[in-house]
């Protein structure tokens, strides 16, 4: 069986695991609080920084938001790395095609 | 975007977050940590000590168990003026309507938390010096439930309180005038 890449096919599939739009769109709907404590405690630590409970404002999220935080996370995390595993899959079946390259 | 790191720790993170938003609710304050799951016992331990009353913690290296004791504030008073319900109604202290409400509460509520933890209420039918009215709370090495354990020992602190001011009522509507119960303790 042959492969073929398909190149906006890829590109396509790439540019749906990208969180920046899909991600806010789904948070609009969930409530306040889910979306502080997202944009306040889960970008800025999967971003590589730190974050302390301390410069957290308690008053503007409940305990219900964090369950809610955790499905949301949760159904995201599944769906966008569902979407990779697929891109993998395919890329992995390919069969390696011999082709000239520059050597050091 | 969510590597694998984050899908292991996040529910740690979560603890955390959820363990300063109960003490914040039940006291105002937040006690500021890093929300970093290294940090997570640190913080449970440290909520702990914030539970009205005096909470001692101790490691049993035997069984890699960790063992709070617990001394709701209420709680002393709570079972001093079960003990003078008891006398007066002529009803025997373990089966005080109000001994075996507290009782059920404190099962029912741990119950629901986790099967990893054990737990015993001490609460001695006479006055002694030795003996304290304590909650014991044995948590085993698998246990990671820390925000739910919190919000239980809250619940039962708020179960005590509510509790004594019933059984203070029902004391006072029959004649009862409840005593400095240091005084009548450390004469006991």
């Amino acid at each position: 069986m042959e492969y073929s890449l398909d190149r906006p096919l890829l590109i396509k599939y790439l540019n749906n695991t990208d969180p920046a739009i899909s991600l806010e769109q789904q948070l609009e709907q969930f409530p306040e609080g889910v979306k502080y404590l997202y944009l306040s405690v889960v970008c800025p630590i999967i971003s590589g920084y730190d974050v302390n409970t301390g410069s957290l404002d308690m008053d503007k999220f409940d305990l219900d938001d964090l369950t809610e935080l955790e499905r949301f996370i949760s159904l995201t995390g599944e769906r966008n790395q569902t979407i990779l595993y697929d891109i993998y899959s395919k890329l992995k079946q390919a069969v390696p095609v011999l082709s000239a390259v520059d050597f050091l | 975007m969510f590597d694998k790191y984050f899908f292991d720790e996040y529910t740690r993170l979560f603890e955390i977050l959820r363990i300063e938003k109960i003490v914040f609710d039940h006291t105002g304050e937040v006690i500021d940590t890093p929300i970093d799951s290294d940090y997570l016992f640190s913080l449970y331990y440290e909520a702990m000590l914030l539970i009205p009353g005096q909470v001692e913690h101790a490691y049993k290296e035997d069984y890699d168990d960790y063992l709070c004791v617990i001394e709701f504030s209420k709680m002393e008073e709570f079972y001093y003026l079960c003990r003078k319900w008891s006398k007066m109604h002529g009803v025997p202290f373990k089966k005080n309507p109000f001994v075996v409400n507290a009782e059920e509460f404190v099962n029912n509520r741990l119950n629901y938390v986790s099967y990893s933890i054990g737990w015993r209420l001490c609460a001695p039918k006479k006055l002694k010096k030795k003996m304290r009215s304590v909650l014991l709370i044995e948590l085993s090495p698998d246990f990671y439930e820390y925000a739910d354990l919190l919000q239980a020992v809250y619940d039962i602190s708020d179960f005590f309180e509510n509790s004594l001011k019933n059984i203070k009522l029902q004391l006072t509507e029959a004649g009862f005038h409840h005593n400095n119960i240091i005084q009548e303790r450390s004469d006991s």
